[in-house]
């Protein structure tokens, strides 16, 4: 590559970095609900889109989307090094939360996601972290690559399953 | 007609517009459907207070150099200056004593407390300065508001070390704010950074503002007429900073800011009717938007937003003016700040209370 298409090259993926990055952080986050981690998540997104696609493709940001959920919810099913990290984060906050039981509810409810998440699956958890980080329906179909008629259904079974799980995880 | 089915249903409750007229007739028709209707939206309820905890803010700026350092680590070292920068902003934040340029710098990168800053400052010529607390509740709450409508700066608001005060200075347009005294003895270590002036627009969208609202199941309070398609303008000047610490490294003993005082201007409707609009919305507290409105002289009070569960902002005198001390005991960290002859000035660190009002009285 010749270095003036280099450098346009490298000034396109700059401008879709700063247009989507934000939003594929949220959908990171909506899988594995760490915000350290979620970044990382999205990084990788756009370093493989950076690797394989130019960064004016049309697809582009319904590929970062759903490659970040996808990312995202192989890294949740890896539980330790989330957990741990998200150990170090209680630890970090004792002084923001300072009352120690809305601390642990607040465990509690993250472990409960998570593990709702992380056994349903892994159809409706995308479309639930793509829907839950704010993509419209248009653009949820855009990642998953489906009609946008069809998003209600695949959402509403989702959430189905979410709300099943989650009363599951509550009584173990 | 058929009953509609539960693909149907969800797709009514999140976005009504794409639902035909005859399933809307239906709809209105069928209490089956009605009923039915009503148990998706409550599960949909339930489910989004779950998954609805986004990520209030992220440096993508940040974010792209440590991306491109780790597919290209080359094109970093070959002039790319982002990762230095970066890491400056990062250990800005990192550092809980840094209250005061973490606020500034958070204002200057729009983010939350930022956007507080923003939205609901009612200034013309700020001659001093208050200190906000924001809760961390609260500031989700004024992080939601990005959502009513569109942010954009006119330059990418990127805080960079300076190699000397006469750097900061020539990049800045003023000097650093310099302790005249220091009570903790010599700093064996003063570093520099400046964030160079930028303007901030936000334009309102009722439309956004719905749609932001449906996504979250929240109630909204309808937009105005004239405030859709309004716009709100921060001039942020330059800020200037300058930090005093140990040779160990760590979190600065002392640390001065010092920046233009932001202009807030706007075009459609006053400033005054847009504070009222955003301070009656759902997700600011009754407490935050009593704080907010309690301001005396308003139009003449640069309020700082700082993140914190348990700080007591205190009035204070300083160089003759009234400014704001704040003692943060989770951060274990101290801010004064104060307006003075056009400018915003502060003075944070871990130092004692004392040594730190010493240092503010005699900066320069």
């Amino acid at each position: 590559m010749q270095p003036c298409e280099r450098a346009s090259r490298d000034a396109d993926f700059e401008r879709l970095f700063h247009a989507e990055y934000a939003r594929v952080v949220g959908v990171a986050y909506q899988t594995i609900r760490d915000r350290q981690e979620a970044e990382d998540v999205a990084q990788e997104a756009f370093i493989r889109f950076h690797e394989r696609y130019p960064p004016d493709a049309s697809f582009a940001a319904a590929w970062l989307c759903r490659t970040a959920a996808n990312i995202g919810l192989t890294r949740l099913r890896s539980r330790r090094r989330r957990e741990h990290r998200e150990l170090d984060h209680v630890r970090g906050a004792r002084y923001q939360l300072v009352d120690p039981e809305e601390v642990l509810e607040a465990r509690e409810q993250r472990r409960l996601v998570r593990d709702a998440l992380r056994r349903i699956a892994p159809k409706k958890a995308r479309v639930l972290a793509l829907r839950y980080s704010g993509l419209t329906y248009t653009e949820v179909a855009a990642a998953l690559g489906i009609r946008p008629d069809q998003v209600g259904t695949l959402l509403r079974r989702a959430e189905a399953a979410f709300e099943k799980e989650l009363d599951r995880a509550a009584l173990e | 007609m058929r009953h509609l089915n539960d693909g149907l249903l969800r797709l009514s409750v999140d976005e009504p517009r794409l639902v035909s007229e005859g399933q809307h007739v239906h709809l209105r028709e069928c209490m089956a459907c009605q009923r039915r209707r009503w148990e998706i939206s409550a599960s949909a309820g339930r489910v989004s207070r779950l998954l609805v905890e986004g990520v209030q803010y992220v440096d993508a700026q940040a974010a792209l150099a440590s991306a491109l350092r780790k597919a290209r680590p080359e094109a970093v070292r070959r002039g790319r200056p982002l990762a230095a920068a970066a890491s400056a902003i990062r250990a800005a934040h990192r550092r809980p004593v840094a209250l005061l340029a973490a606020t500034l710098a958070v204002l200057s990168a729009g983010a939350i407390s930022g956007l507080a800053q923003d939205l609901v400052t009612l200034l013309a010529q700020p001659h001093r300065a208050v200190v906000v607390p924001v809760a961390p509740g609260d500031a989700a709450g004024l992080a939601a508001l990005a959502d009513y409508g569109t942010i954009s700066y006119s330059a990418p608001p990127l805080t960079r070390p300076a190699s000397s005060a006469q750097a900061a200075e020539a990049e800045a347009g003023y000097a650093p704010l310099v302790p005249g005294a220091i009570a903790m003895g010599a700093p064996e270590s003063v570093s520099y950074r400046v964030t160079p002036a930028y303007t901030v627009t936000f334009t309102f969208s009722a439309e956004k503002a719905r749609a932001a609202s449906q996504r979250r199941h929240q109630p909204v309070v309808p937009m105005p007429a004239d405030i859709d398609g309004a716009s709100l303008y921060v001039d942020v000047g330059a800020i200037v900073y300058a930090e005093f610490g140990s040779a160990a490294g760590g979190p600065p003993l002392l640390g001065t800011a010092r920046m233009k005082t932001p202009i807030v201007r706007s075009s459609g409707v006053t400033i005054k009717r847009l504070q009222d609009y955003l301070l009656s919305q759902p997700g600011i507290s009754p407490g935050l938007a009593a704080r907010i409105r309690g301001i005396d002289d308003p139009a003449h009070t640069l309020p700082i937003p700082v993140l914190s569960t348990d700080a007591r902002p205190e009035p204070i005198e300083v160089q003759g003016v009234a400014g704001s001390l704040l003692e943060h005991t989770a951060a274990a960290g101290t801010v004064i700040v104060w307006v003075k002859d056009g400018f915003a000035y502060g003075v944070y660190g871990s130092s004692s209370v004392g040594d730190l009002r010493a240092a503010a009285e005699s900066a320069h």
